[in-house]
């Protein structure tokens, strides 16, 4: 009997030698993924953005994202379980879009605090958005104007660049993770889809923008920035 | 300067010119802005300009039977009922912002449905739009939320086939 054999003849663990890969199950799961909650209640932003367009926005559409990304994920899972390659390709475009929404709107959500819990920029991140834009005043001057210029659907980002141990703003469009335009972390987005600002300002992006700022939660944009540097 | 900003093209034909305009980096790699800003506001203006022209409260909801039109659909669609198919399918799958289109291919005198993002028109393409439906949020979201489904069913019931066989009849007949 082989040493393997006894070993599990005994009752004992099987060391399988490096490079030998375990049974494969018959078929390939991907795990669901879950919509997450939001750290407080719908109507804690207001009135800076009003529960109205947080419940909508929570459960319609990121829960959709999350709905469809699942199914995407379970679809791609199967394709590469059967070699389907060129199918697995053909859905990578949806897998971005409903993907792309659901690592979107999970940032989203942490990245805003009720207005009682509010505080500015402070220590590390203070500092650096003090030297790279002059104050915060004038980096929320910035991002609104750049999210206030996405044409169509997208979003407005405070991103830090590793390589160049800077942060800068920029703007991604539909759902994009911003990972598509480089190696870039995401500290702080704001979505300006329509259906993010629309049934409570209008078409009045600007008036939104400058909302937001009031419910930005700068300790989980620090907690980031601090985790990347 | 974009080709044709002398006042003597029409809007659509200044659209037609601007892939190429906009294919032509400038000296740091960028498309031309204003070639830009002319794709999203003189898109907006051509393609709001026919949304709002083809829908009325008291419309004429399908051809007129054996028009020029409604031959034309039957010929690159099968039927006026696979053409509302294909014409839906493609306004509930723009993602983003944008719009769905039928169009006229004046090379081929083919129809066909296309989708264009944000506030492209078909005359960027070449394409003559007949009919199209605005799919960005703002186009249904105080009325109806998300559900842009229900947006599009409730569309085709005030869409006026009347306009758009007179819009036919015009860009045949030249």
């Amino acid at each position: 009997m082989s040493t393997m054999r006894a070993n599990i003849a005994k009752g004992g663990t099987m060391k399988v030698a490096k490079g030998v890969r375990g049974v494969r199950s018959v078929r390939a799961k991907a795990s669901a993924v879950p919509l997450p909650d939001l750290p407080y209640d719908y109507g804690a932003l207001e009135p800076y953005i009003s529960g109205d367009i947080m419940k909508l926005h929570h459960q319609m559409h990121h829960g959709t994202y999350v709905k469809n990304f699942n199914g995407l994920l379970e679809k791609q899972a199967d394709f590469e379980q059967k070699g389907d390659y060129a199918s697995l390709i053909s859905i990578q475009q949806a897998i971005k879009f409903n993907g792309g929404g659901h690592v979107n709107h999970s940032i989203f959500w942490k990245n805003m605090c009720p207005k009682s819990d509010y505080a500015p920029p402070s220590g590390a991140l203070g500092k650096k958005i003090d030297e790279t834009f002059g104050s915060l005043e004038a980096l929320e001057t910035k991002m609104s104007a750049m999210a206030a210029g996405v044409q169509g659907s997208g979003w407005g980002w405070l991103a830090y660049d590793p390589a160049k141990d800077n942060i800068f703003v920029t703007t991604t469009s539909n759902q994009d993770p911003l990972v598509t335009q480089g190696n870039y972390v995401p500290l702080l987005g704001v979505d300006v889809w329509e259906h993010a600002y629309y049934l409570q300002y209008k078409n009045k992006r600007p008036d939104y923008l400058s909302n937001f700022f009031e419910v930005v939660n700068w300790k989980d944009v620090e907690e980031r920035y601090n985790a990347a540097t | 300067d974009m080709a044709g900003m002398d006042g003597t093209s029409t809007v659509e034909e200044m659209m037609s010119t601007l892939p190429t305009v906009l294919a032509t980096a400038g000296p740091s790699g960028e498309p031309d802005a204003s070639a830009t800003a002319f794709r999203k506001n003189g898109g907006g203006y051509l393609n709001h300009k026919m949304y709002f022209a083809t829908m009325s409260p008291e419309p004429q909801s399908e051809p007129t039977p054996g028009s020029p039109l409604a031959q034309a659909i039957d010929t690159s669609f099968g039927s006026w009922a696979d053409f509302q198919e294909e014409m839906t399918n493609a306004a509930a799958t723009v993602f983003g912002s944008g719009w769905a289109f039928l169009v006229l291919d004046p090379v081929t005198g083919e129809l066909s449905v296309i989708q264009k993002p944000n506030q492209d028109s078909p005359y960027m393409d070449g394409l003559i739009p007949l009919l199209g439906i605005d799919v960005w949020e703002h186009a249904y979201y105080l009325l109806r939320g998300p559900d842009r489904g229900d947006y599009i069913s409730a569309w085709w019931d005030v869409v006026d086939l009347a306009k758009v066989e007179e819009a036919f009849a015009r860009v045949t007949a030249s």
